[in-house]
This record gives structure tokens, C-alpha cells and sequence, in this order.
């Protein structure tokens, strides 16, 4: 009887492990898998790549500037904008649109206007210079140049 | 239980008005821009906010209220009348330079409603991309991030505290502002200068109306942002205009004395043509879930019917998942402005000088949930304490009241 209570308790000690196992090792593979985001701009900025806190005061409306001085134009991805904050700031959305709300409402800026797809960003920066915009690494293509890569 | 809801003297404007933001999110487009083929012309946006709130007081002795505009709110029960709040804003911009911005605020006031009032009017011109000059009815941020100190979605707490924000009602005025940044020191640098007319009305500790119309109001800052670290010093100052209605039989009595000591006195404690003058320091810095801020006021009045005093407010909240828990505590003090006039001085005077002390400090602890992207929900209570009751910062406290309330809120807090 104690045998069978004690071979009762040692499987459910198991099955909750095992399951806590494979529960967090979900959430570690669905981390791992979260795409690579990068950075892009049009070839012709000229920039061999961007500092984080260069790209934070931009996508932050903070400083519009490049270092070389030239102004930018920042544009949010509607496909990964939480992972790109996330990635950039740890910051949730609705974090993002707090900060933001505080600025529109004390008439300190605009958020980024926003597109939908990865091809309309890639389409929009390679056709302006001076846009600023984010994809996932596996689209990116020659039209475009990656001035950084977040981590996931 | 007294559950308190909008009062009858709310005025038939503020409901149309509630109407048309409660509306907004059913319309086919808002977008800032103007989407073409949507509902809004080019280059027209528009964007709204608001705040349904509860407050739920559990003393019977006093008023608790948000700022000092308000002439009472929740007491013994619940009232929606201290944080409920709606806001429009509607803003054309035809270039990246120019902008037109209006935007009208429904809250309920010193009027003892909730009429929207238009607080900003103004048309912007960008001479470039980090400097920005605005002319017409403008907001004031005395204080850190004052300026949308009615904006909740954009804050922790249910409210801005009333012993460091609300003291001093003045959220717009009728001038310039001046604003530019560039990069300094490892960081961005901004500077700010304003200066202009006020025109708000406050009610003051005898239910009584004082109004800041054409009082000039000038001032500035300095900010240094590091990463996620802002440090902002400023100054700004009002020259009121008016006289206090309560004060004007004592000043004709003094001054109908014949003595010049007691002409002195009451030229004083005359309001008019005296200047106070805010001094303030914040530190806000946030790190991922992480929240905090640190804030020092200080106010110097020329006017000894006004006390000099300071406030210190620190706040700091840390997100798990969507819940972000937080605490903050506020003190504001006082020191007394009596002087030695040679005169032996009237109880009214006396009075003056002990109702002119405030000192109030209170605690809150809450929590935020955002359960969408644009709204959260806030549950938070406060700890007010009063030491000496009659300076406290709440309304209409009853005699015998222990200078203490807890207050417990339930906010809804969104934008458009």
C-alpha cells in the first residue's frame, strides 16, 4: 500500500517536472526563435552603421540628427514594432504609447508614422534617403544597408 | 455610502462634448496625417484622452480633491468629480514646419462642473528640426511633465499629486514659447522659455473664487537627457494681478488705521503686483520594467499672505508582465511669512498667517494593469496626512477632523 502511494507521488513528482521542463524549454525555443530585427537605411547615407542610443533618441523623438548631421526621418514597421521595442528599450507598447502620449499631448512631437509590411519598408527606404526604418534580417536585400542589428 | 456622481450643474456642453470623444474610436480613420479616402482632411490628425475614475474617501471630515481648482470632491464615499477627465486634440499641419493645434479639456473646476474649456490654442513654426516656437494659448509645465499632468495614461499613479503639482492651477497661458535641443555632454540638451498671460480661475480655502487672469507668467528650463536619465532645472514665475477678494476688507482696515506700520503690513500682504516664484529640480530615469522619479519645488512669494514653502515627490514603479506595481510619497511644508511689524496684530491678521501654512504628506501605493494597448487600468490608495489639520491641501475639512484620509481610486485611463 505505502509502496503504491510512494510509486503514486514519485510519478506525479515526474510528470510535474517533466512538464515545468518542457514548459520552459518551450518558452526558451520560442525565444530562440524570435526573428533577428536590423536596423536599415537608404545605401546612400553613407553610415557604416549607427550607435543603440543613436537609434533610441530617433525612434524616440529625441534627436532627428545622424552623427554626420544629417536629418532622418524615422518610420515604425507595424509587423514587429513590439518585438523592435522590446529589442530596443525593453519597453511594451503600451509603455511606448504612454511616452508617446506625453509628447503628443504636450505638443513635443509626432510618434513614427507607420507602415505594414516588411516589402513597403524595404520599397520605402530604398526610394528615400533620408528614411530610417527596421525589418527582419531575412528579408533584407540589396537595396537597402543594415546600420544595426538588434538581439532578440 | 454616498456614491457621487457628475453633478446637475454640469453643463449640457460636456455631455455633447463626452459624446464626441466616446465616439472617436467608432469613426473610420484616425490616424495622424490624415489618411486619404478617410474621414479627416490631409494633414489634419486627431487624438483624444481621457480618464473614468472613482475616488472612494473614507472621511467624512473633508474634501479630498485633485488641485486646488477644484472647490470640493470626495468625502465620506465615492465621486467621480476628481479625476474624471476627457480631452480632444485637433491639429493641422501643412508642412513639417507649420502646425495649428487645438485641443479642450472637459474637468470638473473652481465653476463646480465640468464645461470643456479650450487649453491650448496655438500656431506652431519649426525653424528646424530641434527648435520649435509656439504663439498663442500654450501649456505651461512648471514642473516636469506638468503639462499632461492631465493625461493619466501617460503616468503611474491615478493622479499627479496635489503637494506637488496641484498647488498652483496654472496649466496654460496666452504667449510664446521657445524650445531647442542639441547634443551636449554624452547626451541631448533642451532648453525651453516662455512667457505670457495667465487666465485660470482657482478656488481658494474659503470656497471662494481667485482668479489669474492677465497675471504675467514667465519662465524656462534646462534638461539633460542621458540614455533613459532626464535632469531638469527650471524657474518659472507669475506676477499676479488681483487681488484676493478675502483679503481686500483687511488691507481697507488696515490701511484705514492712520499708523504706517500698518500701512506697511497691509502693502505686505497685498496679492497684487507681488511675484511667486517656483523653483524646480526633477530626475526621472527608467530602465526597462523600471520606473522612477525625483522631484524638489520650491516656492518663494513676495506677498506675505502667500507662505513660502517646498515639496518633495518620489515616485518608482516596476512592471511584471502587464501589472506594474507602484509606490510614491509626497511632502509639501511651509514656513510662516509673520513679521515682526511693531504692531500688536489683529486676530484676522493672525488668522492670515496661520491659514496661509500648508503641510501636508501622503503615500500611495498601486498598481497599473494595461490590458491594451492604449488604456490601463490603476488601482491605488492614498495615505493623506495632515499634522496640523487646518494646512492640509484638501477642502472644506470639518472642525474636529484628525488631518488624515485614505482615499482608495480606481482609474481608467486611455488615449485615441
Amino acid at each position: 500500500m505505502n509502496r503504491a502511494i510512494g510509486s503514486r507521488h514519485w510519478a506525479g513528482a515526474t510528470s510535474f517536472w517533466l512538464c515545468l521542463c518542457l514548459f520552459l524549454g518551450s518558452g526558451l525555443l520560442a525565444a530562440s526563435v524570435r526573428a533577428e530585427l536590423v536596423v536599415i537605411m537608404h545605401p546612400d547615407s553613407a553610415l557604416p552603421s549607427l550607435s543603440r542610443q543613436a537609434i533610441v533618441n530617433i525612434f524616440m523623438g529625441r534627436h532627428f540628427r545622424l552623427p554626420g548631421g544629417g536629418a532622418v526621418v524615422p518610420v515604425d514597421n507595424q509587423c514587429c514594432r513590439e518585438q523592435f521595442y522590446r529589442d530596443l528599450v525593453d519597453k511594451t507598447l503600451p509603455e511606448i504609447n504612454s511616452y508617446w502620449a506625453r509628447l503628443v499631448f504636450s505638443g513635443r512631437g509626432s510618434p513614427p508614422q507607420k507602415i505594414s509590411t516588411d516589402a513597403e519598408m524595404l520599397d520605402l527606404v530604398s526610394q528615400n534617403p533620408g528614411v530610417i526604418g527596421y525589418v527582419e534580417r531575412s528579408v533584407v536585400d540589396a537595396r537597402v544597408t543594415v546600420v544595426y542589428a538588434l538581439s532578440p | 455610502m454616498i456614491l457621487r456622481t457628475w453633478s446637475p450643474g454640469i453643463h449640457f456642453r460636456s455631455t455633447v462634448f463626452g459624446l464626441v470623444v466616446a465616439a472617436l474610436p467608432c469613426a473610420p480613420v484616425v490616424g495622424a496625417g490624415g489618411t486619404p479616402g478617410g474621414w479627416l482632411p490631409e494633414h489634419v490628425s486627431v487624438a483624444a484622452f481621457g480618464t473614468l475614475s472613482l475616488a472612494y474617501n473614507d472621511n467624512r471630515d473633508v474634501e479630498f480633491v485633485r488641485n486646488l481648482s477644484q472647490p470640493d470632491g470626495a468625502r465620506g464615499g465615492f465621486s467621480a468629480l476628481p479625476d474624471t477627465i476627457l480631452g480632444a486634440q485637433v491639429s493641422y499641419r501643412p508642412s513639417s514646419r507649420w502646425e495649428l493645434v487645438l485641443q479642450a479639456i472637459s474637468k470638473y473646476d473652481y465653476r463646480e462642473e465640468a464645461t470643456p474649456t479650450i487649453s491650448w490654442a496655438y500656431i506652431g513654426y519649426a525653424p528646424g528640426p530641434h527648435s520649435s516656437l509656439r504663439l498663442g494659448r500654450i501649456g505651461v509645465d512648471s514642473y516636469l511633465d506638468s503639462d499632461t499632468r492631465n493625461v493619466g495614461f501617460t503616468y503611474l499613479p491615478a493622479r499627479r499629486p496635489i503637494e506637488h503639482y496641484g498647488l498652483l492651477e496654472l496649466t496654460w497661458i496666452e504667449g510664446a514659447d521657445f524650445t531647442t535641443n542639441t547634443e551636449a555632454a554624452g547626451g541631448i540638451l533642451t532648453a525651453k522659455a516662455y512667457a505670457g498671460l495667465a487666465g485660470e480661475k482657482i478656488a481658494d480655502r474659503d470656497q471662494q473664487r481667485y482668479s489669474l487672469k492677465d497675471s504675467r507668467v514667465v519662465g524656462g528650463y534646462l534638461q539633460q537627457q542621458w540614455g533613459e536619465l532626464r535632469l531638469r532645472s527650471g524657474v518659472s514665475a507669475i506676477r499676479l494681478q488681483r487681488e484676493a477678494g478675502a483679503l481686500e476688507p483687511l488691507l481697507a482696515g488696515l490701511s484705514g488705521l492712520g499708523m504706517p506700520e500698518a500701512d506697511r503690513l497691509a502693502a505686505d500682504l497685498a496679492l497684487e503686483g507681488t511675484w511667486i516664484r517656483n523653483w524646480s529640480t526633477s530626475l526621472a530615469w527608467t530602465q526597462g520594467p523600471l520606473q522612477t522619479e525625483l522631484h524638489y519645488n520650491r516656492r518663494q512669494a513676495e506677498s506675505l499672505g502667500l507662505a513660502d514653502g517646498y515639496s518633495v515627490y518620489a515616485l518608482a514603479g516596476y512592471r511584471f508582465g502587464a501589472i506594474t506595481p507602484f509606490i510614491g510619497y509626497v511632502t509639501a511644508d511651509s514656513k510662516s511669512s509673520r513679521r515682526d511689524h511693531g504692531l500688536e496684530l489683529p486676530e484676522p491678521v493672525e488668522f492670515l498667517f496661520r491659514s496661509a501654512l500648508y503641510e501636508q504628506r501622503s503615500w500611495q501605493l498601486g498598481a497599473r494593469y494595461d490590458f491594451a494597448n492604449k488604456a490601463a487600468l490603476t488601482l491605488q490608495v492614498d495615505r493623506v496626512d495632515a499634522p496640523v489639520p487646518e494646512g492640509a491641501l484638501l477642502r472644506q475639512s470639518h472642525p474636529g477632523w484628525n488631518g488624515e484620509a485614505t482615499v482608495i481610486s480606481l482609474t481608467l485611463d486611455f488615449v485615441l
